[in-house]
């Protein structure tokens, strides 16, 4: 398991924990960290960090912007591509791990990455800054969510916020329809393995469990390409 | 031979004698020469005397007029007054008397007469003329102008002159010389935006620093949120400025752009928006047009004479200033349909008694009939859109009712009054095309209730007949159908949270006639199309933007649509296509609008046909269109023809943009469809490959499924029944 420090004066890293073998329960928390990634001099905070590419490469998503591939046995950065312009919120894989969906605050989108190549494939362009986003492992969708600040919530009226979640079609780009109810910023996404339902977490404390139904397979699967 | 020999000799001696002789008067002649010789001589050197004198005079005398001249520039003409026709040869004892009369009588000005010199010969007798000299030119010519012609006595009579004129004229050349023919300077089509093929209108929309002007082209431009780019100011970014300071106005025929500087006020026409025209008015905040685009009133709200200002827009000269004070709503001044005249409802705050109505004439600006129309505590006054009349009340004042007054101009006929007893508030509303007015009225019925009625004035009527209707809810919004004859009122009572009552009236025929009332609806603003016939049922503010599309003919509700948080509404001028915008104040950067500051664009029937989000949206306007210059007969003929005439055409071009259209988007999707269909097979087939390695590192095989399905039967029991079994 990877874990990543930031802030409080520290240069941000990722830490590299072995943990017990299954059949030894006995996990041991102050465990020394095998390896330690870091970009030295970097203040800019570590938000994600991925597993990739058979457990040889570590893939992290940085607050400037910028995606950075690691090599495990070397701890060496191996590759670095700069995603958006502003602040990189979070990043998830898709279910067979060929595809990475990063969330972007600062520039009001998400984009969609190869793993392999790190190359951006498809942009989802919102109008509020986005903190989470989902691949669908069913069809070709994208889930993302966001909202302004927490601090400017008081100012605005609970619809003008835009705490709901989106689904995109992920080829063509394009906003589908969403699924509203919360009152605050949405801060966390997560689909449910067979597609079926998906969880996210908002800021103001609520999580919330949704079971999408028949029309929405129905429809999903005649949109699908 | 002594003979011959004395003969000889004598011969010899007479020769002798006549050579000597000839000697004798040849010396006599040589000595005449000579002495010629010296005359010549003299008479050659005294000519050369006489021209080297001759040319020292010369140039004496060209010294002397260079003096003159010198002397002549030092004196400043334009002061002195040259007087001819006065007595001839008046001997030097009475040049002092006729001097002093002159000095007395004529041109002696206190305190700014210098001298007065009589010009004499040489014998110091007058020659007939005098100089008289002044302090400054005003007075030189002031006295030019008033004592040529005037009589001295019986025989003489004054003719003066400037000696300024007077030098003028010396300097005339001699030839003819040709003045050279005037450039002219090429102004602008001010009308080129209408000769667009597509017939498409303008509309600017101001965000950020940016001004910027579009083409309404939502068919053909729909991937490009509907519009083409006309002009954004890119002349102005490159001077590194940006194209106005705060807002933008058209005028109202749509000729000019005027935007707002803190020195003034610049306008922008033609086809490629050049400058035309630039009135400096320091820190202005509003302006107004005169409805035929021929004036143009500036505004800066100080406590100074030239608070207001009002312009010539051809010449770009000053006409006239005023003062106002800051509780004025604006526009102050009030213009007549035909630019003719501009009026204004002075209100003295402190003595009510002494407000009164200004009507000036244009292009004079002065007091039509040099006289303001008195009339006591009067609040508005309002020029009709189409005829030269004002309409102005007056609120009640002690036992005086209040009152409202239809005023003719320039006759300042009362044409029309009314009284009403107990009158809260009143308001004005002129039916766009003139042909109504409507006067809303708040009574005080009683203590505690309120009551709202109409007084409508048919304006086309002989005599302006009126007609009264009252209504019971509180009237939320007022407007008339623009070139109809109906007009919608919005009332509701306080208690129903926002949904109103929209009841629509017509004046067709004589009487007022109730035509449609539609329930409970989320309203509490109308918005008419420019051409009639459609009404946007809008609910603003609190109400969060919901928008009703209703078809006035059929009196049916075509669309009920929504625009979160819309602010504001614009019709087109052909009333084709609509805007609704969330706009914010130019000065506050309102959060609250940040999220959805942009405008939407809908067709009559309210169709979406674009969206764009912009923030820091601060305006959005369609260019006005000036009037059709076709007849009424003109438009029916074109209305008829429509079908006949001009609707296969109109097909096959929207035909031809569909088609383009989705070819493109079909192409489009299918691009994008293939490269990722491609894009996925790929990897894919990658995972596949890996399909191994990544058993070996999970440790299992992969099709193994996480969860396990235990199929568990369970019985319950429903219900026992006991039978007894008699054997």
């Amino acid at each position: 398991l990877a874990a990543q420090d930031s802030q409080y004066g520290s240069q941000p890293t990722v830490f590299i924990y072995r943990l017990a073998d299954e059949k030894d329960r006995k996990f041991d928390p102050i465990t020394k960290p095998l390896g330690e990634l870091f970009v030295k001099g970097d203040r800019n905070n570590i938000m994600t960090a991925l597993w990739s590419d058979l457990n040889k490469c570590i893939i992290t998503a940085h607050e400037d912007g910028l995606v950075r591939k690691w090599d495990v046995e070397a701890q060496k950065e191996v590759e670095q591509v700069r995603v958006c312009d502003r602040k990189l919120q979070s990043m998830q894989l898709s279910k067979d791990n060929t595809m990475i969906v990063a969330a972007s605050k600062g520039d009001h989108c998400a984009k969609l990455l190869d793993t392999k190549s790190l190359e951006v494939m498809k942009t989802y362009k919102s109008n509020r800054p986005i903190n989470a986003a989902a691949i669908s492992p069913l069809f070709n969708q994208v889930l993302i969510g966001g909202g302004i600040e927490a601090r400017d919530v008081a100012l605005v009226s609970g619809r003008a916020g835009h705490f709901e979640v989106d689904f995109w079609h992920m080829c063509y780009q394009e906003y589908m329809g969403s699924v509203k109810g919360h009152f605050g910023p949405v801060n966390s996404i997560d689909i449910h393995p067979n597609g079926k339902s998906f969880v996210s977490g908002a800021e103001e404390g609520y999580i919330r469990l949704h079971h999408l139904d028949q029309v929405y397979l129905k429809s999903s699967k005649k949109m699908n390409l | 031979r002594r003979l011959a020999r004395a003969a000889l000799r004598v011969g010899e001696d007479r020769t002798m004698d006549k050579e000597e002789e000839f000697k004798a008067e040849i010396n006599a002649l040589e000595e005449k020469l000579a002495e010629l010789e010296g005359k010549r001589k003299e008479k050659e050197e005294s000519h050369k005397a006489l021209q080297d004198s001759l040319e020292d005079a010369a140039s004496r005398y060209n010294k002397l007029l260079k003096k003159k001249d010198s002397l002549a520039v030092n004196v400043d003409l334009s002061k002195i007054v040259i007087i001819d026709g006065l007595p001839v040869k008046v001997p030097e004892s009475k040049h002092t008397k006729l001097s002093g009369v002159l000095q007395k009588k004529f041109f002696g000005v206190k305190g700014k007469f210098k001298t007065l010199d009589l010009a004499v010969n040489s014998k110091k007798q007058t020659v007939g003329f005098a100089f008289a000299q002044y302090v400054d030119s005003k007075t030189a010519s002031d006295v030019a102008r008033n004592t040529n012609g005037k009589k001295l006595d019986k025989k003489h009579k004054f003719q003066t002159n400037l000696m300024s004129e007077v030098a003028k004229y010396e300097k005339v050349p001699n030839e003819f010389k040709e003045p050279e023919p005037l450039v002219i300077k090429e102004r602008p089509n001010f009308l080129s935006w209408l000769m667009d093929n597509k017939v498409r209108d303008q509309f600017v929309i101001r965000f950020g620093n940016d001004t910027q002007v579009y083409w309404n082209d939502p068919y053909e431009h729909a991937d490009n949120q509907g519009r083409v780019l006309c002009y954004g100011g890119e002349r102005e970014k490159k001077a590194g400025k940006d194209w106005t300071q705060s807002l933008v106005r058209w005028s109202p025929k749509g000729s000019y752009l005027a935007t707002f500087h803190l020195q003034g006020i610049v306008l922008w026409g033609g086809k490629d928006f050049r400058r035309v025209g630039r009135f400096v008015h320091q820190q202005v905040s509003d302006v107004d047009f005169s409805p035929n685009e021929n004036y143009l009133v500036t505004c800066n709200y100080s406590n100074t004479e030239t608070a207001i200002l009002v312009w010539d827009i051809d010449t770009g000269k000053r006409m006239r200033n005023f003062s106002c004070s800051r509780n004025d709503l604006w526009p102050i001044f009030q213009w007549s349909s035909d630019d003719k005249y501009v009026c204004r409802a002075v209100k003295d705050k402190k003595n009510p008694e002494k407000n009164r109505i200004s009507v000036f004439e244009v292009p004079s600006m002065g007091l039509l009939d040099k006289k303001s129309i008195a009339l006591k505590s009067v609040q508005t006054a309002q020029f009709s859109p189409s005829n030269p009349l004002i309409a102005a009340w007056v609120p009640e004042h002690g036992s005086i009712p209040a009152s409202m007054h239809i005023i003719e101009i320039p006759s300042k006929k009362v044409v029309r009054e009314r009284h009403f007893y107990r009158v809260n508030d009143l308001k004005l509303h002129w039916h766009p095309q003139g042909d109504f007015l409507c006067a809303q009225l708040c009574r005080q019925k009683s203590k505690k209730t309120v009551v709202y009625s109409f007084e409508i004035f048919r304006m086309r009527s002989k005599n302006i007949p009126v007609e009264v209707m009252e209504m019971k809810d509180r009237v939320v919004d007022f407007a008339w159908e623009p070139n109809g004859k109906c007009f919608a009122v919005a009332h509701g009572d306080q208690k129903s949270a926002g949904r109103n009552h929209v009841t629509l009236y017509t004046l067709e025929g004589s009487k007022l006639k109730l035509l449609k009332r539609f329930e409970q609806r989320l309203c509490n603003k109308l918005f008419w199309s420019p051409r009639g016939r459609t009404l946007i049922l809008a609910g603003l503010g609190q109400l969060n933007g919901a928008l009703e599309f209703v078809d006035v003919n059929t009196m049916t509700c075509l669309t009920t649509a929504e625009h979160f948080m819309c602010t504001c509404i614009e019709w087109d001028p052909s009333g084709r296509f609509v805007f609704t915008a969330v706009t914010q104040r130019i000065q506050g950067d309102e959060l609250r609008y940040a999220m959805e500051n942009g405008y939407k664009l809908w067709t009559s029937q309210g169709k979406l046909l674009a969206t764009v989000s912009q923030s820091n949206f601060y305006q959005i306007l369609w260019r006005p269109r000036p009037p059709t210059t076709l007849t009424e007969e003109e438009q029916k003929k074109a209305e008829k023809e429509l079908r006949t005439k001009w609707w296969r055409k109109f097909e096959k071009e929207d035909e031809r943009i569909r088609l383009g259209q989705l070819s493109g988007q079909e192409k489009a999707r299918l691009d994008m469809k293939e490269g990722w269909k491609k894009y996925r097979e790929r990897r894919r087939k990658d995972w596949k490959a890996e399909a191994k390695a990544r058993e070996e590192v999970i440790g299992e095989p992969e099709d193994i499924d996480d969860f396990t399905e235990v199929e568990t039967i369970v019985e319950t029991v429903l219900f026992t029944k006991e039978e007894v079994v008699e054997e």
